[in-house]
């Protein structure tokens, strides 16, 4: 139990696990930066600007309209990202530390 | 709510193909719910379904829990009236769901049990942060409730022609059974089928629409700027106050990581990688949704016409569509789907509502945590008869109000109360309990007292001259309250234990060990 305990605080204090933490929040900070200003940058235009959204792109779809499918897309594919890494990733190296307090 | 015939008029329209659907429905549940009694016995099981639903199930749960009537509903209705604008509600209710992934998910269920409280209280006092996050949960819950009874209520007796009162003692009865004895795993069932047949009723609605543009939405959006100007296609016509409109944004988006039945959710899945796969599920089962409201609104708009889906009281142009679209046993099966949709979302928070008075109050503050299996679970029970009790009467309290800025304010206070408390505890070391308590009463108190002086309740029901407060939703100024209240009473008063314990709970955040299993 005490070696366990030991090699838990060493896991905490290692570099290798710091850097995985570090590397999680990185990546999750940055989606969701991409995610909030699309988002809020959306209101704003559309609240400031929304003359600049009425164009007609493709027949009778708006630059508007496109801009909001666009932003549905956008979370598929953030979250889509961010399952490939962590499930290629951040898992694998989940995997790695664990076995090391084994 | 008084019906004038333009043309159309649903009332008492259902007939006998919604009764029989309604019913096969009802005996599909029971049945489950049957089933899942005979496996519901511990307290994960009954508050988690035994932790045995897998990610891709519990995205479709999600999904239907997330997906309610006033979304099928209201937000067809609103773009069938407005047109594009309507589509902004939609994307703030799906931009909220990136964002319980990266941020919340994982740590969710590392962390904690039953609960979003668990995650909060992990490393701080248990009893201050079990009450305060208590307050911000059942206030969370009681408006949400309270706008989906109410809405139920009056959609029910609206299609199948019985009174008000019998409509809101059935849901009642109903979400009740299913929670009483099936518990989450009789909920979950419940969700996921609503989810099915929510998708599946949509999606046909979609294609009998769009059947008759020659399966082109250029050709349906022609003909609605055709029929009522450019002005339908135009973004943002319907936008007075901009600060309006980001005040809003803000209580979608992070209202959805703080919902306290969506949180509860992530305790059903063996571990973090399903809870993160059921986020990538429902995020693309509603995004779908959301685009199928879209046009199943701009159908009804340029089939129905605004003037029929106005006399009709704005929220039935999805059933006036499918009555125009495949006819009267078309328009029973859709009104059918709408009642399951309404049963499982309000069964959702009745669990949710009822975890928080057993799990967080009874035992954590109450037992102070030392209470043993059987007698949780006969406390949830009853915590959960008295939670469908309470939502009985509020139905019957609240008829004939508007209450449709109920839905705004629980976002409100799951942004600005829920939200904050638990991204800084999982994510900020110097965070003290006193810094949470404060945190989760400025979060819920601003947003109540914030909504009660705005122009939606201070001038439209109670009748004042002017607004004291400018914003529709409090957000804007009760999210970040939350956040510096939280930051500054933490900093205040340091607590070198809560620091230390974040670090030992380091390995069970980020590898899950020592989770709950």
């Amino acid at each position: 139990m005490n070696i366990h305990k030991t090699k838990a605080e060493q896991l905490i204090h290692s570099t290798e696990f710091k850097q995985l933490v570090k590397q999680r929040w990185t990546v999750s900070i940055i989606l969701t930066t991409v995610m909030i200003i699309t988002y809020i940058g959306f209101l704003y235009v559309l609240a400031y600007q929304k003359q600049s959204l009425a164009p007609y792109v493709m027949g009778k779809f708006t630059i508007g309209l496109l801009f909001a499918l666009g932003l549905i897309f956008l979370a598929w594919i953030l979250t889509g990202i961010y399952v490939y890494w962590a499930n290629n990733v951040y898992n694998p190296e989940v995997e790695r530390l664990k076995n090391k307090l084994r | 709510m008084v019906f004038l015939h333009a043309g159309q008029s649903l009332q008492g329209a259902v007939s006998w193909v919604s009764i029989s659907m309604f019913l096969l429905f009802v005996c599909l549940t029971l049945g489950i719910t049957y089933w899942a009694a005979c496996k519901t016995k511990t307290t994960s099981e009954f508050y988690a379904a035994g932790r045995s639903i897998s990610g891709f199930q519990n995205g479709m749960a999600l999904a239907g829990d997330y997906m309610s009537a006033a979304s099928f509903l209201g937000i067809a209705g609103m773009v069938a009236l407005k047109g594009f604008d309507g589509l902004i509600y939609s994307i703030g209710f799906l931009v909220g769901w990136p964002l319980v992934m990266f941020l919340i998910a994982e740590p969710l269920r590392n962390l904690g049990k039953f609960t979003f409280a668990d995650v909060v209280a992990f490393r701080l006092s248990q009893k201050p942060i079990r009450i305060a996050a208590s307050f911000g949960s059942l206030s969370t819950i009681i408006f949400y409730l309270i706008a989906q009874m109410v809405g139920a209520g009056e959609l029910i007796s609206v299609l199948f022609g019985f009174p008000y009162e019998w409509a809101i003692v059935i849901v009642g009865i109903m979400m009740s059974a299913y929670v009483l004895f099936g518990g989450m795993l009789a909920t979950t069932w419940v969700q996921i089928i609503k989810a099915f047949l929510l998708l599946g009723g949509a999606t046909l609605l979609v294609f009998l629409t769009l059947k008759q543009f020659d399966f082109s939405l250029n050709n349906l959006f022609e003909q609605a700027s055709a029929l009522y100007g450019e002005g339908v296609l135009n973004p943002g016509q319907g936008i007075s106050n901009p600060w309006d409109t980001i005040s809003l944004g803000i209580a979608l988006m992070f209202g959805t990581a703080g919902l306290p039945h969506i949180l509860m959710r992530f305790y059903t899945v063996p571990d973090a990688k399903e809870a993160r796969k059921s986020v990538f599920v429902a995020t693309g089962f509603i995004g779908y949704f959301y685009i199928l409201t879209f046009i199943i609104g701009f159908g009804a708009m340029v089939l129905v016409g605004k003037e029929t889906i106005q006399a009709n009281g704005g929220n039935m142009a999805a059933l006036l569509l499918a009555s125009h679209t495949g006819g009267q046993a078309f328009l029973g099966f859709i009104a059918a789907v709408a009642f399951a949709t309404i049963l499982a979302v309000v069964a959702g928070l009745t669990l949710s509502g009822a975890s928080t008075l057993s799990h967080d109050i009874y035992t954590n503050v109450i037992k102070k945590g030392k209470s043993d299996e059987t007698g949780e679970v006969k406390v949830a029970r009853m915590a959960t008869l008295a939670t469908g009790l309470i939502s009985i009467l509020l139905g019957l309290l609240f008829k004939g109000q508007n209450v449709a800025f109920m839905v705004g304010l629980a976002f409100s206070i799951a942004a600005s109360a829920n939200f904050p408390a638990l991204i800084l505890s999982i994510l900020w070391k110097p965070f003290t309990t006193r810094g949470a308590v404060a945190s989760i009463i400025t979060g819920t108190s601003l947003s109540i007292i914030l909504i009660a002086l705005s122009p939606t309740v201070w001038v439209n029901i109670f009748g004042n001259e002017e607004a004291l407060f400018p914003l529709k939703n409090p957000a804007l100024i009760s999210f970040p309250a939350a956040f510096v209240v939280g930051i500054v009473f933490s900093l205040l008063k340091p607590d070198n234990q809560a620091q230390q314990k974040f670090e030992d709970e380091k390995l069970r955040t980020y590898l899950g060990i020592g989770s709950e299993e």
